[in-house]
């Protein structure tokens, strides 16, 4: 039998390893600098505010609301196909307003989706020993 | 401190046609582009010493200059960033390399099939991979993978921030179209489209419409540039670079998604600088060429450029101001990507210089000096051209 495709899974990049390593544990880690306490998205070498290399990975609370959505209708790659239409969204975390992640909400209806609604991480199993985070509503 | 104004001129401009299949090599396009340029500027191919050309482009300079039979190449670069970096950083590092005697005819050009897909992947398809690496790997595994899906979400953010609607976003469609009515060269001549047609048409990202979404094209553009001295001698009247600017932020990294998240954006780094360097204000642009690859983008480079302020742009491309002849700010008035091909925005520098040389088709009258702006939400580029 055929596979249905899907969508690729991320390949972590050196800066970034903690990150995928935290969502296939189940947590949501943000990089934050050791050393001026600011956070920073996406997961780089470098604090943009004090040029510090040293960094840590703090648990957040997952929490966060709709910063954005979009519900796509025109499938534009094979695994899209039998998906569409489907919803991507960016969640704008609690911990700090820069935090903007691009994501799927689940547990919704696509008509049902309003920026700003609040919504709690879960983490999907995307394939084997890859976890992704999506939100639902709270 | 020295500038680049007034330094170099556009002297030639060359196209394909522009086609969903041209039917040959990217490098066939490329070369009949530029000796089509040349032949505009009353120049030989031998007479080029300079190449730049988008980093995208996949025709290499070698290969071109021993098409072009160019046995000296001085100058060789490449402008990043696709639409951002293409339609006018190539003419820029042209200037620059022309400014500074590194060397006296430099070529921009695009060359692609982006369309038919013989040697480019057509931009609106995913890339399909195995996994998706680095910044990839935030978006495709929920399956954003399009610029229009990317942007999407930067429009419904504008559309709740500031009551932006869809029908703002058709208005700068509309008025691509009806600018391609009367041109000869436009994909979408002979194809007009209504407000009603646009809010008609299928979703492709909600709230981005089929008709918010740029053309895909196969085709070639080129622009040669050299010396304001040595234009002077040449067919046409020169049309002067009065200035240009690049600009990005450092937040870049997404910025299609996050667009509105900074004060700062790639556009309004450009604006801070291009209109001094000119010496000209924007009540004094007679033409402005916005690189439009999707409607929402075009409304917000408006504001990042200084036209109005962020979160006016609605109301601004709404009220016939970008319509040939009628409107106070003529915009893309050959159609621009939405409709006349997408040549990667190649052809808005090429209908700039017609304007200014008075023989656009749909001409504004008297145009002294036009704007040319590159992709807005990625790293872009913009000039300011004078006849």
């Amino acid at each position: 039998m055929a596979e249905t495709p899907n969508f690729p899974s991320p390949i972590p990049d050196f800066d970034a390893k903690e990150f995928w390593d935290g969502c296939n544990r189940g947590e949501l880690l943000m990089q934050r600098c050791a050393a001026c306490g600011k956070f920073r998205w996406l997961p780089q070498p470098m604090c943009p505010f004090c040029n510090s290399l040293k960094r840590e990975w703090v648990k957040v609370s997952g929490r966060g609301k709709v910063y954005s959505y979009t519900i796509v209708t025109h499938p534009v790659h094979p695994a899209a196909v039998s998906r569409v239409p489907y919803n991507v969204a960016q969640v704008r975390l609690d911990e700090d307003p820069s935090l903007i992640l691009v994501t799927n909400l689940v547990e919704i209806g696509n008509e049902d989706i309003r920026i700003d609604m609040p919504v709690q991480v879960v983490f999907e199993e995307h394939e084997a020993g890859v976890k992704l985070p999506k939100f639902k509503p709270l | 401190m020295e500038t680049l104004k007034d330094k170099t001129a556009i002297v030639g401009v060359g196209h394909t046609e522009y086609s969903r299949d041209s039917g040959r090599s990217e490098m066939t396009l490329a070369a009949e582009a530029i000796c089509n340029a040349v032949a505009d500027a009353g120049l030989k191919p031998s007479d080029i010493d300079g190449i730049a050309k988008y980093s995208m482009d996949n025709n290499d300079h070698v290969h071109l200059a021993a098409n072009l039979g160019i046995r000296s190449l001085r100058f060789f670069a490449d402008a990043p960033w696709g639409g951002g970096g293409g339609p006018v950083g190539s003419v820029l590092l042209g200037a620059m390399a022309v400014a500074t005697g590194m060397a006296n005819c430099v070529v921009a050009f695009r060359a692609m099939n982006e369309r038919s897909g013989r040697g480019t992947n057509r931009f609106g398809l995913a890339v399909v991979r195995q996994g998706a690496p680095g910044a990839r790997g935030y978006v495709e595994p929920y399956g954003l993978f399009s610029p229009a899906q990317a942007v999407a979400l930067s429009a419904r953010r504008h559309m709740h921030l500031y009551g932006t609607k869809s029908e703002h976003f058709g208005a700068i469609a509309v008025t691509c179209r009806t600018h391609a009515q009367t041109n000869p060269n436009a994909v979408m001549r002979g194809r007009p489209l209504t407000i009603e047609d646009h809010q008609s048409s299928r979703m492709i990202a909600d709230p981005l419409r089929l008709h918010d979404c740029c053309l895909e094209t196969d085709g070639g553009a080129a622009v040669i540039i050299t010396s304001a001295e040595r234009a002077r001698d040449l067919r046409h009247k020169p049309v002067y670079i009065m200035a240009g600017a690049f600009g990005a932020t450092d937040r870049n990294t997404q910025t299609m998604v996050k667009f509105l998240e900074h004060p700062q954006s790639e556009s309004s780094v450009v604006a801070q600088e291009l209109f001094g360097r000119a010496g000209v204000a924007h009540k004094d642009i007679d033409v402005c060429f916005i690189y439009d690859h999707f409607t929402p983008l075009v409304l917000m480079a408006f504001e990042e450029l200084g036209f109005c302020k962020r979160g006016e742009g609605g109301p601004f491309v709404s009220d016939g101001r970008l319509l040939w002849p009628s409107g106070s700010l003529p915009f893309n008035t050959s159609g621009g990507n939405l409709s006349e091909g997408y040549i990667h925005g190649m052809q808005n520098t090429i209908e700039a210089v017609r304007q200014l040389r008075g023989e656009a088709i749909n001409q504004v009258e008297d145009a002294q000096i036009a704007l040319v702006a590159s992709g807005n939400a990625v790293p872009t580029t913009a000039m300011i051209l004078h006849r």
